[in-house]
């Protein structure tokens, strides 16, 4: 069993005044062999609470524990976890197997054991011919896969990633995400994964958990966080093109996804519509969709539709919004 | 034929009076390792009858030898000490923060701008009261940290990312073993230009080893052969033939590592 459960987890930086609070009494449950994405903005606290995790960090306040046991006092090594950094931080001087050996070394492990178990890992990663490599001379995605080659031998309760994919480009990101997948389907251990990216958040996570200045904004599935926002703020985050969001009366915002407005012409039946003119402004075809950016009454408004669009420019058209698919959210960005 | 910038040659000149300044004296030095004493004082490169003899005399009669074993010791040993201790100083000021540590850093590097002369006198009556004149521990202990050594380290450990030092932690070796198997393997190129330029200091130090030592058997180099210098009469012939012996292994050294101190000297002068 290896759940791992924060409890009013806090922690500040600095003393005295100069004190600030990165997270502020947290509670999140991760459940065994879950795959948890942490996401949020820059400077939210995401790595900072992975790191308390890992116990690189100390914890200001709250009780850490993994498994059944409380880890709050436990160095990082005998915490049973393994972390993968955004820079990898594999050892320049020594080579891919020696990388992915070190920790195995540095526990005394039997030599055959370990020669046995980077066998195994370098196999699953397809390592095999890179052995003898250093990091210098192995691409950005080969490094990566030396990276989760070193936490895998460690055999962990819990892995956790600090956004491991945000150095590749984005088709090598798109297929090391496929692996993790994999990966975390086979191995069935429990991963706290880190990223900024939403889109990386929905496609891995079993849960999302978004963080917004050390405060947790909402915890659900992707589709969930998706379709139900608590709040803006969730809604701005979540998705892609974001959510628009037009100021309605006495205050309150309406948020509508892009791909629940459609041009008038092509609306299915809709139980609950409702109809706007709007002014088109720019169009970009991107194959199988197209996003039209609209002008309404002094806002913007994106529009996903399907194929091409043969709208022109400064064209005014008229839309039908779903209405079943809106969200109101009240002046504190609250839904309601 | 090429045409040569006339900025080229006018660096190369430039170049060319530097090199002739500084190789004059080495090359009196070894032609005068070559004359017998009433020869000394001519100009004449190659003397009228060249002679071996002083180098003989100087292995053959005087404590050369032994000097020259006190200098690879001492500045070895000097120079080994200093590579740890201010690796490990830097990396502490580097990468640890601790009450203090910015206070710490400022004094270490307040004694750069201490000299040699008004040093001694403390070290003096540090020795003295320890019982350590005229000791091998005595010669090295001013040397054993310096504070230019543990400025630049720590300058260089600035740029080892933290993270390798966080990733050792969780493979999980000992903070110590994170110092030496995984830092100090990040700049070795600081190191060794750390350790040419301790060792050549050490090699050519004077002040200090005059002061601390007064038997013989305990001289180094430099202070062995100002031995020669009496009140009288100065033994050219034979200082110049020691310093010609001595000036060997700095050669050596150059020759070998020159593409580190090469570096060593942008790095020192450009690293801020
Ligand atoms: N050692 C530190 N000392 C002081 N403040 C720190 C320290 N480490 C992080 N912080 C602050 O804590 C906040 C959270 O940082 P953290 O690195 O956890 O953000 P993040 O969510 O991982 O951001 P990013 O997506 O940019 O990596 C930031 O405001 C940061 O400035
Ligand atoms: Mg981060």
């Amino acid at each position: 069993m290896s759940k791992v459960s924060l409890s009013n987890i806090s922690k500040s930086f600095g003393q005295g005044k100069k004190s600030v609070e990165v997270i502020k009494n947290l509670d999140l449950e991760i459940a065994d062999k879950e795959l948890l994405v942490l996401v949020g903005p820059s400077g939210c606290g995401k790595s900072t609470l992975l790191r308390m995790v890992a116990g690189l960090e100390d914890i200001s306040g709250g009780d850490i524990s993994i498994g059944d046991r409380v880890v709050n006092n436990l160095e990082p090594r005998e915490r049973n976890i393994a972390f993968v950094f955004q820079n990898y931080a594999l050892y320049p001087h020594m080579s891919v197997e020696k990388n992915i050996s070190f920790g195995l070394r540095a526990a005394k492990m039997d030599k055959a054991l370990i020669k046995e178990k980077v066998a195994a890992a370098a196999e699953i990663l397809e390592l095999e011919e890179l052995m003898d490599r250093k990091p210098a001379e192995l691409s950005g995605g080969q490094r990566q896969r030396v990276a989760m080659g070193r936490a895998m031998v460690r055999e962990p309760d819990v892995f956790l990633f600090d956004e491991p994919l945000s150095n590749l480009d984005a088709k090598l990101r798109a297929s090391m995400r496929l692996e993790i997948k994999r990966l975390h389907e086979r191995l069935k251990t429990t991963i706290i994964y880190v990223t900024h990216d939403q889109m990386e958040a929905m496609t891995l996570a079993d849960r999302i958990v978004i963080l917004k200045d050390g405060e947790i904004q909402q915890i659900g599935s992707p589709m969930e966080l998706y379709q139900n926002p608590a709040n803006q703020f969730v809604a701005g985050f979540i998705g892609s093109p974001e959510m628009n969001f037009l100021a309605g009366e006495d205050g309150k915002t309406m948020g509508i996804r892009p791909e629940d407005i459609y041009l008038a012409g092509s609306a299915p039946e809709l139980s609950e519509a409702k109809r706007m003119n709007a002014t088109l402004q720019v169009s970009e075809p991107l194959g199988a969709e197209t996003l039209l950016t609209f002008d309404f009454e002094g806002q913007g408004l994106t529009v996903k539709v399907p194929g091409v669009a043969t709208v022109e420019a400064g064209a005014e058209v008229e839309l039908v919004i779903d209405g079943g698919k809106v969200c109101f959210f009240g002046m504190d960005g609250e839904r309601c | 034929m090429k045409q040569i910038a006339p900025k080229k040659i006018v660096i190369w000149t430039l170049l060319f009076i530097g090199a002739v300044i500084m190789m004059t004296p080495i090359i009196f030095m070894f032609s005068a390792s070559f004359k017998f004493n009433d020869e000394i004082y001519e100009l004449a490169l190659i003397s009228s009858e060249p002679t071996l003899s002083n180098y003989i005399y100087l292995f053959g009669n005087t404590e050369f030898l032994m000097w020259f074993t006190n200098s690879i010791f001492v500045a070895l040993l000097t120079t080994l000490c200093v590579l740890f201790f201010d690796s490990l100083v830097g990396y502490t000021l580097c990468k640890f923060r601790f009450r203090g540590r910015k206070i710490i850093f400022i004094a270490i590097l307040s004694t750069l701008m201490i000299p040699t002369e008004m040093l001694v006198i403390p070290w003096y009556i540090l020795a003295r009261d320890l019982g350590l004149l005229d000791s091998y521990i005595g010669l090295i202990f001013p040397g054993i940290m310096t504070g230019f050594g543990v400025f630049l380290m720590k300058q260089f450990f600035e740029s080892v990312p933290d993270d390798y030092l966080d990733a050792a932690r969780i493979d999980g070796i000992s903070e110590f073993e994170i110092f030496t198997k995984i830092a100090i393997p990040m700049v070795t190129p600081a190191l060794s230009a750390l350790a040419i330029f301790t060792f050549l200091g050490n090699w050519t130090a004077f002040l200090w080893p005059l002061i601390v030592t007064s038997s013989a058997e305990l001289y180094t180099i430099p202070v062995g052969l100002s031995s020669f210098s009496g009140e009288f009469q100065s033994e050219w012939e034979m200082i110049m033939t020691g310093a010609a012996v001595a000036s060997l292994p700095t050669l050596l050294i150059f020759l070998i590592l020159q593409r580190y101190i090469i570096r060593g000297v942008i790095l020192g002068g450009l690293k801020e």
